[in-house]
């Protein structure tokens, strides 16, 4: 069965999250696993109020049993914080009709958990930024730099606008990530039925689509095709999405060059920053 | 990959900032005395600790294999060398110290950090155990022939470290000490010896020279055996260290990195006129007690240590000895597993005799590598031991009388071998024997040695042996080793 796991914290996403995911998981008739994962305690800052340099009887035993509890305290809250964050998005999924949805609650951090999970599902979703990250800052959570990087599986990415999806655009470079990006609408039934647009955008020469257009064709969508002689595909895309109210930008992980490549992408970090809609990307 | 190292990067050193430069500079206030009385131990100039000290914090910050552990001169490593300085010289114990980070580089190289899990809790304890006695005993000569003030300024002075916590948390406790006992000494003019008394003090930064020492095979000869129970003592200390911050903090750490980590640091360390070191437990804790958890915390230790040193030299002169001998009576104490003694009364007895013989072999032998060495022995003596128990033979007899069975469980070793071949009955005059070894494990020659042995005597009182059950452990070996099973020995064994 076909299965959808589903990132949330306390973040004003999670609840975008979930509402795009329970959409998502209608269309493919998949089950959901809801994941929440908490800091380890390591990843906090140590109590510090001790400068007095000094140990005696018992010192080592003593910090140590005092650094369990300052850990053990803290780790109980956040236990408790993301058990009611999982069970919140567990009945705003289950009010959108997802019929099954698994809980997991997993300790480190998120990508190692999703690397962990990737292999047995079929699409990840996750929100623009964490409950750590400043909402207003230009910059994307850092986690989701992270984890754009390290996944393999489609990433759909959830921003702060949430609204049925009826058009979509694909970002087109003819690269072998958004080639997937191809096959998978042609296999999938998620986006079946819906509007679909799709442009290139490139300065020097077209990219040909001929091969794209009637794939698509075949799986019975109806493709609007626009080239673009723009050498700034991301203000490209970014116009493109506002002016035709595009609801879901699906695009490959791409660049330009192979060393900016190593930060994500840097025309996908742009169009995550400067696009209002959710992107599903693939790599 | 750049963005992974430099996530790696981040997290290792910009963690907690704030946290980590005022637990640096805690530490560093902490490291000034300990580098000089240890220097003093090992029988050099205060100043080659201080070196050692700057050096190998600041080196160990980067190449270490356990972020927040502090290394630096240390005692366990200066008692190692007090006879080659006193022979040889400075320059010799350099050269010695070079020559123990090229072994500890090797060791890491050779992944030897794994090694210490031979060496078990009862030995660890033993080691620290007997590291803070010799740091007391290491104070002693200081009271010799010294009149009723030194004891009252010591007394003076551990009060202080022990008190002062108990109204203020925010400064440290050891430099308040220093501070008042070197303005009481300095106000009316005490006669004590002080620390400008026991030699010089650096008075620039580090400089780079090669050790003044003629390089052919004598010399090798005389800075080998130093060199080679350094590396040992050096890695055990730090190893054990790591294992603690490791315990502390819940976070792990690369053992085989900080085996190469401590060598380098001991290379720049010796060339730059400082002394072997390694990771310190007293501070490690320090460290992590005043919030320190990142590498910047043991690279500022180091930094602030020499800059402190560089400034207030002449100030550093005047610190009367009382107040070193205080600190190194903290440390010793805080060293020291207390709870080892409760323990003493609810541990197995076998743990309890490890602990303590590593802790009087080292006291007696000054040499900490020669404890640890006694103490894993007799552990795995006590192991062996143990698990030659796990032993046990069933013998049953058919209903006509004629044939036996024997059953053997559990694991036949060296150990267990005499146990093993006393266990079956000879003097029983009887045609047919089984020996079912399935539930066995043969594990080596001596094994192998009992099993022959059993199976020739039955057959010279004419008896037919028959062995079933080998498991495959069992069966590799017996191919491999005994006789019985060899071409050669068919036609003896035909009544199998």
């Amino acid at each position: 069965m076909t299965k959808l796991l589903v990132c949330i914290d306390g973040s004003a996403y999670a609840d975008n999250i979930c509402a795009n995911a329970a959409w998502a998981a209608k269309n493919m008739d998949a089950e959901i696993d809801l994941l929440h994962v908490l800091r380890r305690h390591s990843d906090y800052e140590a109590p510090s109020s001790d400068h007095t340099g000094s140990i005696g009887l018992g010192t080592r035993s003593d910090l140590l049993e005092e650094l369990t509890k300052v850990d053990e305290e803290r780790a109980r809250l956040d236990q408790e914080k993301g058990r009611i964050i999982l069970q919140h998005g567990k009945k705003v999924l289950q009010d959108a009709g997802v019929k099954k949805v698994n809980l997991l609650h997993r300790r480190g951090s998120l990508v190692e958990a999703l690397q962990e999970l990737e292999s047995s599902v079929d699409m990840i979703f996750i929100g623009k930024r964490g409950e750590h990250a400043d909402t207003d800052s230009e910059f994307l959570g850092a986690n989701l730099e992270k984890t754009a990087r390290a996944i393999h599986r489609p990433l759909f990415i959830v921003s702060s606008v949430v609204r049925p999806v009826k058009r979509f655009l694909i970002a087109y470079d003819g690269k072998d990530n958004v080639r997937k990006a191809v096959d998978f609408i042609a296999a999938n039934p998620l986006l079946k039925g819906l509007e679909g647009h799709l442009l290139t955008a490139e300065s020097r020469h077209e990219i040909n689509t001929d091969d794209t257009e009637s794939r698509l064709k075949e799986a019975g969508f109806d493709i609007k095709i626009t080239h673009e002689k723009n050498s700034h595909p991301d203000e490209a895309i970014a116009h493109y999405v506002s002016e035709h109210n595009i609801d879901l930008l699906i695009t490959g992980a791409y660049s330009h060059s192979r060393v900016r490549s190593i930060l994500l992408g840097s025309t996908t970090a742009s169009l995550i920053k400067s696009c209002k809609v959710p992107l599903l990307l693939f790599r | 990959m750049l963005s992974l190292s430099l996530n790696h990067i981040k997290k290792n050193w910009l963690g907690s900032v704030r946290n980590d430069l005022l637990a640096g500079m805690v530490v560093a206030l902490a490291l000034i005395p300990e580098a000089i009385a240890f220097s003093i131990i090992a029988g050099v100039d205060p100043k080659v600790g201080l070196y050692a000290s700057f050096c190998i914090a600041v080196v160990i910050a980067f190449v270490g294999g356990r972020p927040g552990m502090i290394s630096a001169a240390t005692g366990a490593m200066a008692l190692v060398m007090v006879l080659l300085v006193k022979e040889h010289g400075l320059e010799y114990l350099l050269a010695a110290t070079i020559l123990t980070g090229i072994f500890q580089i090797l060791a890491g190289a050779f992944k030897l950090g794994s090694l210490m899990r031979f060496v078990s809790r009862s030995v660890v304890t033993g080691f620290v155990n007997a590291l803070a006695i010799l740091i007391f005993m290491a104070q002693l000569p200081e009271f010799q022939g010294a009149g009723p003030l030194m004891y009252g300024m010591v007394a003076a002075g551990l009060g202080i470290i022990y008190i002062l916590p108990r109204f203020t948390k925010a400064i440290p406790s050891p430099l308040i000490c220093i501070i008042v006992l070197t303005a009481i000494s300095m106000f009316f003019n005490f006669d004590l010896r002080t620390v400008g008394d026991m030699g010089e003090l650096p008075s620039t930064l580090p400089i780079f020279l090669f050790p003044d020492i003629p390089l052919n095979l004598e010399t090798l000869m005389i800075i080998l055996p130093y060199a080679l129970t350094l590396t040992a003592v050096g890695l055990l200390e730090s190893l054990m260290t790591a294992t603690i911050v490791d315990d502390l903090t819940d976070t792990p750490s690369n053992k085989n990195r900080e085996c190469t980590g401590q060598g380098i640091a001991n290379i720049v360390s010796g060339f730059f006129g400082g002394m072997a070191g390694c990771a310190m437990i007293g501070q490690s804790v320090i460290n992590i007690k005043s919030g320190g958890r990142g590498r910047l915390s043991t690279l500022f230790a180091g930094l602030f240590l020499l800059f402190l040193i560089l400034v207030l030299g002449d100030w550093v002169r005047q610190i009367p000895m009382a107040a070193l001998v205080a600190v190194m009576i903290m440390v010793s104490i805080g060293t020291f597993s207390w709870s080892s003694i409760k323990n003493l009364k609810t541990h197995p007895k076998s743990s309890s005799l490890v602990m303590l013989t590593t802790v009087i072999v080292v006291v007696l032998t000054h040499d900490l590598a020669i404890g640890v060495f006694v103490g894993v022995l007799m552990s795995a003596l006590f192991f062996a031991r143990k698990v030659s128990q796990l032993m046990d033979i069933k013998s049953t007899l058919s209903a006509d009388g004629t044939h036996r069975t024997y059953k053997i469980y559990g694991q036949v070793f060296f150990a267990s071998a005499d146990q093993f071949a006393a266990a079956f009955d000879f003097k029983e005059v009887i045609s047919h024997v089984t020996i079912d070894i399935k539930a066995a494990h043969l594990w080596d020659l001596s094994a192998i040695d009992a099993l022959d042995k059993v199976v020739l005597k039955f057959r010279r009182e004419g008896t037919a042996v028959e062995l079933i059950g080998m498991n495959e452990a069992s069966a590799t070996l017996v191919d491999r080793l005994a006789v019985h099973d060899k071409p050669d020995a068919v036609d003896l064994m035909h009544t199998h």
